[in-house]
């Protein structure tokens, strides 16, 4: 199994061409530029079904879609796979435009309910895309300002037959017609508890504001504030990092918020924010890696830095996928409760190299909770 | 005459196709492919109603042609629309 894994991942970094086409195609629908090497093309047709899936994996099919237009036509790859992209991309529009609508369902619920959720990362993220609709939309996650919200917010989906199920990290999800929905007590994903007084008045002072959503609508949604999204999308890529692995979409997501939001927050404060938090070595890593992969321009980056290798992190993506559900062992893993524990448990293991680099103490806190949370469940 | 607004027209390049968004399966989609002429039509036709004469007219003006030429391919084209479900 050993070699077999060894094998793959060898695989994966050895078709440069297919992978390099990949990530100048991703460059060029995020940024809606020019391609910046023409020279990687033609691709053949294996080429081109492997940069596919490659995308696939990593949830950004419809962002490198939009790269295919700044290719020349003769370059293109064949109407079969051209057609089968532009089916895609109208599912990915159909299902963001559902998700958007639930979105404002769950609001007026709420909302009529007394309640004021915050939109967290997802369609809130979305927004910051040229062609938000091309994002591939995952759940809804929803921050409550306080417990008392949050529990009334479960309730109120118990009172209505929902089922509510407790996931990992306490958080609590259900089924909104057909889509998953997920209720945050916490804003941020940092668990190291001397940080708890601190995270709590920074979100206080920094708080939220008002978007209208879907953009061209005349409806109001909160969502947090500059510097507060860029905190709780770079706590959130660490999380899942070191953790249970990265795709591409969310370092994507990430990148968009950096040039979307320059101007609207003191980049210096973020930088005091990341250092108090213990983020600063992860976030060279990250700002590496969003530089010297996916193009962003270093002047969007909140304050400047020596750059270093983002090799690592690149491995971890690609071994991972989407949330680390395409490593090898993904689907092996248990569906029970202890199951999905030793797997995470690993999967932290398999991240150590990163971790024990950039955020040591924020992994040893996630592995206390884990293990803490699986304790209290039994 | 109208456009059937469950089809969805993608371009890329001079690649022209509309896709059948009303369609769920997973292996079954409904596509189909355009020439510029078609695709120009269709993008600027939403929500609005025409007849054929009015296309033909158009086409006269984009292209050059004859109304009788540019009349005779609109029809055909309007034939087959109402046939695969595209116009209504």
């Amino acid at each position: 199994m050993g070699t077999g894994r060894i094998i793959k991942r060898k695989r994966i970094m050895q078709n440069t061409k297919a992978y390099t086409a990949f990530l100048c195609l991703l460059r060029s629908g995020l940024w809606e530029k020019d391609l910046i090497d023409l020279a990687l093309f033609p691709l053949s047709k294996e080429e081109w079904l492997e940069l596919y899936i490659l995308a696939c994996r990593q949830t950004v099919q419809g962002i490198v879609y939009r790269g295919l237009s700044y290719l020349p036509s003769q370059l293109l790859p064949s109407e079969e796979l051209l057609v089968r992209w532009m089916v895609e991309s109208v599912r990915l529009e159909e299902n963001n435009e559902r998700t958007n609508k639930e979105i404002i369902a769950l609001y007026r619920f709420f909302i009529s309910s007394g309640v004021h959720p915050i939109l967290k990362k997802g369609q809130a993220a979305a927004a910051l895309y040229e062609m938000p609709s091309l994002r591939v939309c995952g759940d809804i996650d929803l921050y409550f300002r306080t417990k008392k919200e949050y529990r009334w917010a479960n309730l109120l989906m118990e009172d209505r037959g929902i089922p509510l199920h407790r996931r990992a990290d306490g958080s609590r999800d259900y089924n909104w017609h057909g889509i998953e929905v997920e209720h945050h007590a916490t804003l941020v994903d940092l668990r190291n508890p001397f940080l708890s007084t601190y995270l709590k008045r920074l979100i206080k002072e920094k708080g939220f504001d008002k978007m209208f959503f879907p953009e061209n609508s005349l409806y109001k949604i909160e969502v947090p504030s500059p510097s507060m999204t860029l905190l709780m999308l770079n706590a959130h890529i660490m999380k899942h990092a070191l953790i249970s692995g990265i795709g591409l979409r969310q370092l994507c997501d990430i990148a968009r918020a950096y040039y979307r939001f320059s101007g609207l927050y003191q980049g210096e404060e973020l930088r005091l924010i990341y250092k108090k938090t213990g983020m600063m070595k992860w976030s060279r890593l990250l700002h590496s890696f969003l530089t010297e992969h996916l193009g962003l321009e270093k002047k969007y980056l909140p304050y400047g830095e020596d750059t270093i290798s983002s090799e690592k992190l690149l491995e971890a993506i690609l071994r991972g996928g989407n949330f680390g559900q395409h490593a090898d062992d993904y689907n092996r893993r248990g569906r029970g409760y202890l199951s999905k524990k030793i797997y995470m448990v690993k999967a932290i293991y398999r991240n150590r190299e990163i971790s024990q680099d950039c955020a040591k103490l924020e992994v040893l806190c996630w592995t206390i909770e884990l293990i803490y949370g699986q304790i209290n469940e039994s | 005459m109208k456009i059937n607004e469950n089809f969805k027209l993608r371009v890329i390049k001079d690649h022209y196709f509309i896709i059948d968004s009303t369609q769920k399966e997973e292996n079954r989609v409904d596509v189909y492919k355009l020439n510029e002429a078609a695709a120009w039509f269709w993008s600027t036709l939403s929500e609005k109603e025409f007849t054929a004469v009015m296309l033909a007219e158009c086409l006269c003006s984009r292209y050059g042609i004859t109304y009788e030429k540019a009349l005779t391919d609109v029809k055909t084209m309007l034939e087959d629309w109402l046939k695969w479900g595209l116009a209504e």
